[in-house]
């Protein structure tokens, strides 16, 4: 409890100290920026203890995260200092302030509540997402260390996991409680920042008279983000109490779900019938984790999974630092003056945040950094063409507007990447190249079972973005927004027939997905021509129509281009499916809110019909709700489970000499020594009492797991990880089984000279005898382990379990 | 009655005496005299402990050369060093740190002007007592200067027309000192950005310029060679105080033991200038800087709140005392005003009451535990009464000042015992804690002396690495290993261990460290404690010193 409160103080310590910054930067917003102050404060917390750690002014440990948040605390000093308007501000948001602490605070428990059924950091990708947190608190130099590499800087996008050991140390919880509780700010932080934004798009878009519906917006939006699932639960819920219609699940492609017929064997449920489920709810060991796979060969996970999953992976650790590049590109397109470079000398410190925090998009998921640069670089361009149609002595024409606004957003995104170069100086991206999806297209039911809630949500923009608009208008800005859905696909035709398969590559994609590409590009073409409209008519509500529009062709160009990577050979578009339509389900989820309520409004208020179509939107948004419901059900097996919020509980309870020996590493070894466990590779002893390999997977296993849960290095993790991380090359993968068959040795070879060699080469102090060396799911055979206590010291020992150490010798000089 | 035997004559009549001293200068010159008498004597006869004993084995290996995180270093810590050359005792560094601390009296008498006459008086006074300062500012830790120069910082702040170069200095000294000062720079730091009250650019410069030039030395270790990384030792010590163990109680055990009569006196006249300063609606800078000093310091205590350093509590009384220093001024002359109608009677009944079930409580604490129910009754009833008439006493606002008469019964005498514990016999106080016994010293003669007389290398156990440090300062070279070499012929090893095969016993009842045990188990500890400071249990580190068997 105690831990709880403390991690929740510090994260509003974050946000106070965030406060004046935001004002300054978002003073456009109805909140001022109230709700995106914690995770900008964060944000910058987190920045100011990586660069200084970096360049040594700050020191390793909790010191070292106070000091950060004390620069931080100057700053904001300073800011609010120079602010005119801050205290003015402060009491106008009073009620604002409230509110957003509000709804934080209610998200933050909610989820620790729900999060405590499932403390257990264990399975899927938890131990990679573990060790990077630990990484980055155990580091004594900067950038961190990866601990799976012993003797290698980490080589990904570790930005979450840098401001998660801010909050976990500032206030003071172990590694372990931090991981669930940042998991909780998050989704804290998450909902406060939507509800602002979502409440904000729908004052400017329904007006200041509309509170209630603004606030309903701002509601919904949360709603739409946070909770709404595939609808693909309905099904699931339906099969699991044997209710279905076989023709109908055939017909949504779901057909796996219902049970198979007499020899059928693939594409259908071969579980156990009487009873499928046990409650009301389906009780068939995460089903929920279908809802994300709907679509073959993809990844379509959506933010509530993310929660309900637990793994704190960049794309959910980044959901409020995406939401606050948001509400700052929104700040910037309600400001008046155009913005060009003089700008820049007028307001250095402006230029400066915004670098930091859209610098720190790459930083924290590569993948937002484009999308979200250009949703600022459309807002700049917006803001310099209407100051440009408005007219005066210095604003030219649009093509001077469009230079200014290069001119403005140069400086910024250049020192974006300055900022940050110690970080990409380590960073090797998997990304390695742009290429054309050549495959079975996505076929409509799972397009609409995926995404059917937020599209249909944000495609309501329609319903009254053209009311009252000249017919011409509309269709000069129908016909030039043609370009939108037609240069990707235009591009896509160009580079399939340069690669010469365009034939087959139209065969591919199947008659579906033919059909579910052109619905997308339909939607896209509507939305941005919406977005045109209201742009052209200087209607506030454009950036509603905006959004919604670039998270439709997120999903449209997902379908059409993929990024290649180190799936490619096998599901190539997975990844870019899996980022893409998460970014649009942010976009949609907002747009697609303030959407839904401006169509409902229009409806109650002025009786329009259009506006009576969202009824039946609300019906499949609320659809939606169904997954939540039954899948926090099922996760936590009707909230019955034992609660803990120490993700490493878990293991003091099944295995208590391995927690011993955990804890025994974490607090008696120093952060930088080198630690030997089992690779994870199994090993048997062969006819000839001769070690041989015979599995070599490791990944998604428990290898590496003393280094995961203490941040200490070991030299090696999980194999694939690290070459998603750092290259699929040959160079690497030869590193990787030289320290493979090192470790290995380590714990097959009995002659000692060969193991202290190992221990040499590698640079280890310690070998650890755990639950995999020696324990019941041993992966080494017990017969050829060398006899470690004959040559090494047992520094520690708890049951069968050990932990044996080089024996110490050095001459002291004490004079 | 005569009236002429009783009637005083004219000022201009009186003869004139050929010196005068007034009342105050009297007042000052025994406050100060106090301040130093307090912390003269635990200069020689408190042990090596605490942070001062992490700070000197740094000291002592940049001595030798030998690299070590033990040596941040500060200004402090380098002389350290260099009076090591001289004397391998710690005496001449606490003489240094001594003199510095002896300058806050002085720091406090310019600050009369802000603080009032009376207000300064009792601010020194409260420093004067104040325990865990006492053993800082005499010792020689790296933060020996710490105090003199956050108490000079303070009176710089505040005075106006200080020439450019005078930043300088201020800058280098903050630079290159502990945390103590930082946590002052870094409120008035945050006062001045808040208000738009920068200095101006010459002085900004040269402080800058200072603290950079600091910055550059302590990185090149003061002359002891750069080793590549940059070195802030205010940051690297303030980073130190969570993970070192630079004291066996808590930073909030210290203050409960120590401080708490200060710090509730402190607190309640920061709250009470806060509500005055809202009110007028303008502030000084001076009472800001002294609140978000307090604020700075108190955010500190409390995320520090479980690590083993006395430095958040030291940081954190100097500028309460200077805030409480005023306030009781100003209190014990309501008091003195108060309305005592019926005060005079419930107060006195009050504390007798209170005295009464403090004489029951404290047979319990001496017994461990209270077990007469009827005495429990009693006692409850008594504390109760003496609560009824306290609150009786100020039902009417004019008689509340008047509470502040149990509240200094209460208070000094608990802040006076705590004060003269540390300055007359900490050997036995959890201030400083752990401390290294003169047992050490000679355990580290015995080993000396064994392998001159029969030659072959000293082996100590690894485990005492650390702690080994500062005891064996000075003793040739020495092995320090987790298996006995076979060439060693004296071994030092952990009482819990086997005994080494081929070893002999010499003596088995040696001691690295001690440390006093805590009394925070519970109210009832924490009296016995106060009733007999030397009733605390001990924890040892005990080791065996062994021979090799065949010599």
């Amino acid at each position: 409890m105690t831990e709880m409160l403390a991690f929740w103080a510090a994260a509003l310590v974050a946000g106070i100290l965030g406060l004046p910054i935001s004002f300054a930067m978002l003073r456009r917003l109805p909140d001022a920026g109230a709700a995106l102050a914690m995770p900008f404060g964060l944000v910058l917390a987190g920045y100011l203890y990586f660069i200084f750690r970096v360049v040594g002014l700050l020191p390793f440990g909790r010191g070292g995260y106070l000091l950060a948040l004390v620069l931080l605390a100057l700053i904001s000093c300073a800011v609010a200092g120079r602010d005119r308007r801050f205290l003015s501000t402060l009491r106008r948001t009073g009620p604002a302030l409230t509110v957003v602490a509000g709804v934080f605070t209610c998200g933050f428990f909610a989820y620790v509540a729900f999060r405590s059924y499932n403390a257990e950091i264990s399975g899927t990708e938890q131990p990679m997402d573990f060790m990077y947190l630990n990484a980055t608190l155990t580091s004594k130099d900067y950038p961190p260390k990866d601990p799976w590499m012993a003797g290698e800087k980490a080589s990904y996008y570790y930005f979450g996991y840098l401001q998660a050991g801010v909050l976990t140390s500032v206030a003071d919880v172990v590694p372990s409680t931090g991981y669930n509780l940042f998991l909780a700010y998050t989704f804290g932080a998450a909902a406060a920042a939507i509800a602002s934004l979502g409440y904000a798009f729908a004052r400017w878009t329904l007006g200041s008279r509309a509170q209630r519906w603004a606030l309903a917006a701002g509601g919904l939006a949360v709603g739409m983000l946070l909770l709404v699932g595939s609808l693909s639960a309905i099904f699931e819920w339906s099969a699991a109490h044997g209710e279905y219609n076989r023709t109908l699940y055939e017909t949504m492609g779901v057909e796996w779900m219902i049970p198979c017929r007499a020899g059928q064997n693939q594409d259908c449920y071969s579980g156990p019938l009487n009873p499928r489920t046990t409650a009301w709810y389906p009780t068939e060991f995460w089903f929920w984790w279908r809802g994300t796979r709907i679509i073959p060969n993809t990844i379509t996970e959506f933010p509530f999974f993310s929660f309900l999953l637990g793994d704190m992976h960049p794309h959910v650790m980044s959901i409020p630092l995406v939401l606050l590049s948001l509400g700052l590109s929104a700040a910037v397109w309600r400001g008046r003056r155009m913005l060009r470079f003089r700008s820049h000398i007028r307001e250095p410190a402006a230029g400066l945040a915004l670098a930091v925090v859209f610098g720190g998009l790459a930083f924290e998921n590569a993948w937002d950094i484009l999308t979200f640069t250009g949703v600022l670089a459309l807002a700049v361009l917006a803001r310099n063409l209407r100051a440009a149609a408005r007219g005066g002595d210095d604003t030219g024409g649009r093509g001077a507007a469009t230079l200014a606004a290069l001119a403005y957003l140069g400086p910024v995104l250049a020192l974006a990447v300055v900022l940050y170069v110690p970080w990409y100086r380590d960073f090797s991206s998997q990304a390695s190249g742009f290429e054309a999806y050549v495959g079975k297209g996505t076929r409509p039911p799972h397009a609409f079972m995926q995404f059917g809630p937020i599209l249909l949500a944000g495609l309501m923009v329609v319903t009254w973005a053209f009311r009252r608009t000249p017919r011409g208008l509309i269709l000069d800005a129908g016909m030039g927004t043609l370009w939108v859905p037609m240069l990707p696909f235009g591009l896509w035709l160009a580079m399939v027939e340069f690669q010469g398969d365009l034939s087959a590559a139209v065969d591919a994609r199947s008659a579906g997905g033919w059909v579910t590409l052109l619905a997308y590009g339909l939607i896209v073409w509507l939305l941005t021509t919406a977005a045109v409209v209201l742009f052209l008519r200087r209607s506030a509500a454009a950036p509603v129509a905006a959004v919604c529009a670039l998270g439709a062709l997120l999903i449209f160009g997902a379908e059409l281009f993929y990024i290649r990577d180190i799936f490619a050979g096998v599901t190539p578009r997975l990844n870019t499916v899996f980022k893409l339509t998460y970014q649009a389900w942010m976009l949609l989820s907002l747009g697609g809110a303030v959407a839904v309520v401006a169509a409902l409004r229009q409806a109650w208020t002025r009786r329009a019909a259009s506006g009576w179509l969202a009824a039946p939107v609300c019906v499949v948004v609320a659809a939606g709700l169904v997954y939540p419901l039954t899948a926090a059900a099922n996760r936590t097996e009707g909230f019955q489970k034992d609660t803990a919020l120490d993700g490493n509980a878990f293991l003091a309870r099944t295995n208590p000499d391995e927690y011993a020996l955990t804890r025994w590493v974490r607090e008696h070894t120093d952060p930088g020594a080198v630690i030997i466990e089992a690779s994870g590779r199994k090993w048997a002893a062969n006819n000839d009492q001769k070690p041989q390999v015979i599995d070599g997977n490791v990944d998604y296993s428990d290898a590496a797991r003393i280094s995961q849960r203490t941040g200490r290095s070991t030299p090696i993790g999980w194999f694939f990880h690290e070459i998603q991380w750092r290259g699929d090359t040959a160079a690497v993968r030869n590193e990787l089984e030289r320290r493979q068959d090192l470790v290995d040795r380590v714990y097959t070879d009995p002659n000692p000279t060969v193991v202290l060699e190992a221990l040499r080469q590698l640079g280890a102090h310690y070998v650890v005898l755990g639950e995999l060396e020696t324990g019941v799911s041993a992966r080494y055979p017990a017969t050829t382990m060398a006899p470690f206590a004959q040559f090494l010291d047992v520094a520690f020992q708890s049951g069968p379990y050990r932990v044996y150490e080089l024996p110490a010798y050095r001459v002291v000089h004490t004079s | 009655m005569n009236p002429e035997l009783t009637a005083v004559a004219p000022e201009s009549e009186r003869p004139e005496a050929l010196f005068s001293i007034s009342v105050s200068a009297i007042a000052w010159a025994v406050t100060t005299a106090g301040f130093l008498l307090l912390r003269l004597g635990t200069i020689w006869h408190t042990p090596v402990g605490g942070a001062e004993l992490v700070h000197l084995s740094g000291a002592w290996q940049a001595r030798i050369g030998v690299a070590d995180d033990r040596f941040v270093p500060t200004l402090f810590q380098a002389l350290t060093t260099l009076l090591l050359h001289i004397s391998d005792s710690a005496i001449p560094a606490r003489i240094v740190a001594f003199a510095a601390t002896a300058t806050i009296p002085a720091a406090v008498w310019f600050l009369r002007p802000r603080l009032g006459e009376a207000g300064a008086l009792i601010a020194l006074l409260l420093l004067a007592f104040d325990g865990p300062a006492i053993s800082l500012g005499t010792s020689a830790s790296a933060m020996g200067f710490d105090l003199a120069i956050a108490a000079w910082l303070f009176v710089a702040i505040g005075r106006k027309g200080l020439r450019p170069w005078t930043w300088a200095a201020i800058g280098f000294l903050v630079a290159t000192a502990g945390p103590i000062p930082l946590v002052l720079a870094l409120g008035a730091g945050g006062v001045a950005l808040a208000r738009r009250e920068y200095p101006d650019r010459q002085a900004a410069a040269w402080g800058a310029g200072g603290a950079i030039v600091g910055n550059l030395a302590a990185s090149a270790r003061f002359g002891m060679g750069f080793d590549g990384g940059l070195r802030v030792p205010p940051f690297a010590l303030f980073a130190a105080s969570f993970d070192q163990m630079w004291s066996t109680a808590n930073s909030l055990e210290i203050t409960a033991l120590y401080v708490a009569p200060v710090v509730a006196a402190g607190l309640a006249a920061a709250v009470l200038l806060g509500v005055r300063l809202r009110r007028r609606g303008a502030a000084e800078a001076h009472d800001l800087v002294l609140l978000a000093w307090a604020g700075v310091a108190l955010l500190w205590l409390l995320v520090s709140g479980t690590a083993h350093s006395p430095a958040p509590v030291v940081a954190l009384t100097l500028p309460l005392a200077l805030l409480a220093g005023p306030a009781l001024a100003e209190g014990v002359d309501a008091m003195v005003r108060a309305d005592w109608r019926y005060a005079r009677f419930l107060v006195p009944i009050a504390l007798f009451a209170a005295a009464i079930a403090l004489v029951f409580m404290l047979t319990w604490a001496r017994n461990g535990q209270a077990t007469d129910n009827g005495e429990k009754l009693l006692v409850t009833v008594l504390l109760l009464l003496a609560l009824v008439a306290l609150g009786a006493a100020c039902w009417e606002r004019r008689a509340v000042a008047a509470l502040l008469a149990p509240a200094l019964v209460i208070g000094v005498p608990l802040f006076v015992s705590a004060g003269m514990g540390v300055s007359f016999s900490s050997s036995g106080e959890p201030v400083p804690s752990p401390v290294s016994p003169v047992q050490a010293r000679q355990l580290r003669d015995t080993a000396l002396q064994l392998a001159h007389e029969h030659g072959g290398l000293i082996v100590v156990h690894e485990r005492f690495a650390e702690e080994m440090t500062w005891p064996f300062r000075d003793s040739g070279d020495i092995v320090v290993a987790s298996r006995v070499p076979g060439d060693a012929s004296v071994v030092v090893w952990p009482k819990d261990l086997p005994r080494p095969d081929g070893y002999n016993a010499v003596d088995v009842s040696w001691n690295l460290l001690l440390e006093p045990d805590v009394p925070t188990d519970g109210f009832l500890a924490y009296l016995k404690w106060l009733s007999d400071r030397a009733s605390l249990g001990r924890s040892e580190v005990p080791a065996t010193v062994y021979v090799k068997a065949s010599q």
